[in-house]
């Protein structure tokens, strides 16, 4: 095996692929393409084998019928998960994937849908009475530990991107991968967003995430690379990413302002009307 | 007592048109709506030959339009919300500007179909066109429409008085067609070579057990000729065919078989051309139009503004053709790849909350696969940045690839470029800025 080639698989791309997610494959394969390496995905849908070892495993959201259908796959796949990130693969994980990482989801009605147990972290189904959490999202990311010499891990990082989620996400000793600045997060209550539990990562962010998040995508990318033995990742420009970055701030912005108008005019109004 | 209401729309609309903010087509219905609760409801009953709808989430606007024409090129007088405002107060509106039409033609947006029935009453038919993924934050996933799709046909079921008219293509229309017990005919297009292996779709899974859908053939999205391997759920017989299809100058032609026979022509190319065609057609045969006169009609149908619309100045031509999500998108590209000769590409990606704040839709597009050659490609729109980024990732090279910050200077840097035909790609509220960068220029007939 050429040890500049990444290994990856991607869990139920035809079923999993909600909103735009597939953008985070564009992302891993263009910006390692640029530097001269190769990213050879492994599609893994519902029932197949997956391959004996590999460098990233990615898993993306979708519609609530197949995340039952991919949560009882999952159960399946559960030994061989197991083991690839025993072996030091990195995992990322969107929406769906994040909650079934976790070790339950609680639906509205009280029953469970058992995670993988992979992440100290809970998922509660939204309660009657509460909004799903939508919207653009930007977060405040802290240094991320166990980066490469890439350059690409230092320092603290903006992560932008869109949620559309009615669960909340609990995590329990695992910590959030950032702190949302504009948006709801992981449950719209401590601030919480997606998680990082080193080689594992998850987010709730759509949009998709990693296109425009291209620290993120170079951090999974070194992770990746320095599983498969290819040493580190070379520095690449990102000025079309950061262009796209900060549009999505200022998106985010015009959002958040929006909604502020829109609560002094309701407040004026009960004002007036009392 | 339709008076007031009528007054009321008809002052309304006299107001938004002077003060130039845009065709009057919702908001008079709005206050309608408003002032009046009972009206559309009062109105429907009163609709001596009962009214229609054509509801999914692409090619409604396409589909009520070709209906529309050969229903009004075969005498009849009907009322129609033909500019494609599709909630309840673009019918309203509608409503009163016809108050003494007999027949109502109503384009219905997909997500409010079970409000709208439960408002309007027995439809006589249903045309439903497709379901895709659109605008995700404010629709919600596939599942969730059909099952309000399915809540509202149940009611219909009991009073046994509508005819469904459903793509047998699309696994989710079909299925919802068949659980709702109502009569249907359904349409489809036999393509044996569908090229849509790659694209995302959203309904991978048999609507009944769950089992992975097997595909002969798929063309566009979760389209194709599918059956599951695991229960009896499959692509249901056409009542109504088109085969041999194919784009000829920029028009798309088909062989007709089933109820109706014949050739079709239209104006505009693609194959959800074809598909808006059939829904109409096995419309305007359940109406009892000869299938001859809708040919004819549909022969002679010049698209509206945004739907494949022609203008020029000078030496250059702009086509200009809504996207609004993967599917149509995809089916916008097919398109173009088989138009021969040089072209500029212009995209406006708006994210208004008409548009759907969640622009990730963009990437489900299979740009890598059907984006064709291009001299330049533009990005414009709230979202320039992330469609350059897209398009650049997909393929583009830095030096075709720019951003505007208007339409108008897209325009004005393709023009002088030397750009003989621009292709303009504008969101839904992109559309209107559109409009008015061409306000000047020539329409042409098609």
């Amino acid at each position: 095996m050429n040890a500049a080639t990444v290994e990856a698989v991607h869990l139920f791309p035809t079923t999993m692929n909600t909103y735009g997610d597939r953008g985070n494959v564009a992302a891993l394969t263009r910006r390692a393409a640029l530097r001269g390496l190769a990213v050879r995905w492994h599609a893994v849908e519902l029932g197949d084998e997956p391959p004996a070892r590999c460098d990233l495993v990615f898993m993306g959201g979708g519609q609530d019928r197949v995340q039952h259908a991919a949560a009882a796959d999952l159960a399946r796949l559960r030994p061989w998960l197991e083991t690839v990130i025993a072996d030091g693969a990195v995992v990322f994980a969107v929406c769906a994937g994040l909650q079934l990482l976790g070790r339950r989801y609680v639906a509205a009605d009280g029953s469970e849908l058992p995670g993988l147990g992979l992440v100290d972290l809970e998922t509660l189904a939204a309660r009657p009475g509460e909004w799903r959490l939508i919207g653009n999202v930007v977060a405040d990311v802290p240094e991320l530990a166990g980066a490469g010499a890439d350059g690409a891990a230092g320092g603290s990082h903006l992560l932008v991107g869109f949620e559309n989620h009615g669960g909340r996400t609990f995590l329990g000793e695992a910590r959030p991968l950032g702190h949302v600045r504009l948006g709801f997060g992981n449950n719209g209550r401590d601030g919480g967003e997606g998680v990082n539990a080193g080689r594992l990562i998850a987010t709730y962010l759509h949009g998709p995430v990693l296109p425009k998040n291209a620290w993120l995508t170079d951090h999974l990318l070194s992770l990746a690379l320095a599983h498969a033995g290819g040493g580190a990742l070379a520095p690449l420009a990102h000025p079309r990413e950061d262009a796209a970055q900060r549009e999505a701030v200022l998106v985010a912005e015009r959002d958040a302002a929006r909604r502020s108008r829109g609560r002094r005019f309701a407040r004026l109004r009960r004002r007036s009307e009392a | 007592m339709e008076l007031l209401p009528r007054l009321t729309a008809r002052s309304i609309a006299a107001a938004v048109r002077l003060s130039g903010a845009g065709q009057a087509s919702s908001m008079p219905g709005k206050a309608v709506n408003a002032l009046f609760p009972g009206y559309l409801a009062g109105h429907a009953r009163r609709l001596g030959d009962g009214f229609v709808v054509v509801t999914g989430t692409n090619g409604k606007t396409t589909t009520a339009n070709m209906a529309a024409r050969a229903l009004s090129d075969t005498g009849r007088e009907i009322v129609h919300n033909n500019e494609g405002a599709n909630l309840l107060s673009g019918i309203a509106t509608a409503f009163a500007r016809r108050p003494l039409a007999r027949f109502a033609l109503l384009e219905i947006d997909e997500a409010i179909v079970p409000a709208a029935l439960s408002r309007l009453g027995t439809p006589r038919v249903v045309v439903l066109t497709n379901l895709f993924r659109d605008q995700l934050d404010r629709y919600g996933e596939v599942d969730r429409l059909a099952a309000g799709w399915r809540e509202a046909f149940r009611h219909l079921a009991a009073r046994e008085a509508t005819v469904l008219v459903a793509n047998a293509d699309d696994p989710i229309v079909t299925a919802v067609a068949l659980e709702s017990g109502l009569p249907t005919l359904f349409f489809g297009v036999d393509v044996s070579d569908g090229r849509a292996e790659r694209e995302v779709s959203d309904v991978t899974i048999c609507p009944h057990c769950a089992t992975m859908l097997e595909y002969t053939s798929r063309w566009l999205s979760q389209l194709g000729d599918y059956r599951c391997p695991a229960c009896d759920f499959a692509r249901p017989p056409r009542d109504l065919e088109a085969r041999e299809l194919r784009t000829v100058d920029g028009h798309a032609e088909a062989e007709l078989v089933g109820l109706a026979a014949g050739e079709l022509r239209l104006r505009v190319p693609g194959l959800y051309n074809v598909y808006n065609a059939l829904a109409a057609l096995a419309l305007t045969e359940r109406l009892g139009v000869p299938t001859k006169a809708a040919l004819s009609s549909f022969a002679a149908y010049q698209p509206v503004f945004g739907r494949w619309s022609l203008v020029r100045r000078g030496d250059t031509a702009v086509q200009v053709n809504l996207v609004k999500n993967p599917a149509g998108m995809n089916q916008t590209l097919r398109a173009l790849g088989d138009v021969p000769g040089d072209k500029a590409l212009v995209f406006v990606l708006n994210d208004n909350i008409a548009d759907g704040r969640d622009i990730s839709w963009i990437w489900d597009v299979d740009m890598e696969e059907l984006l064709p050659a291009a001299d330049l490609v533009v990005a414009g729109g709230t979202r320039k940045h992330e469609m350059a980024l897209r398009l650049s990732y997909a393929g583009v090279a830095d030096e075709t690839l720019a951003t505007a910050d208007s339409v108008a200077s897209a325009l004005d840097l393709a023009e002088r470029r030397g750009a003989r035909r621009v292709y303009l790609l504008p969101t839904y509220t992109a559309l209107k800025e559109v409009r008015g960068a061409l306000a000047g220029w020539e329409v042409v007939r098609q």
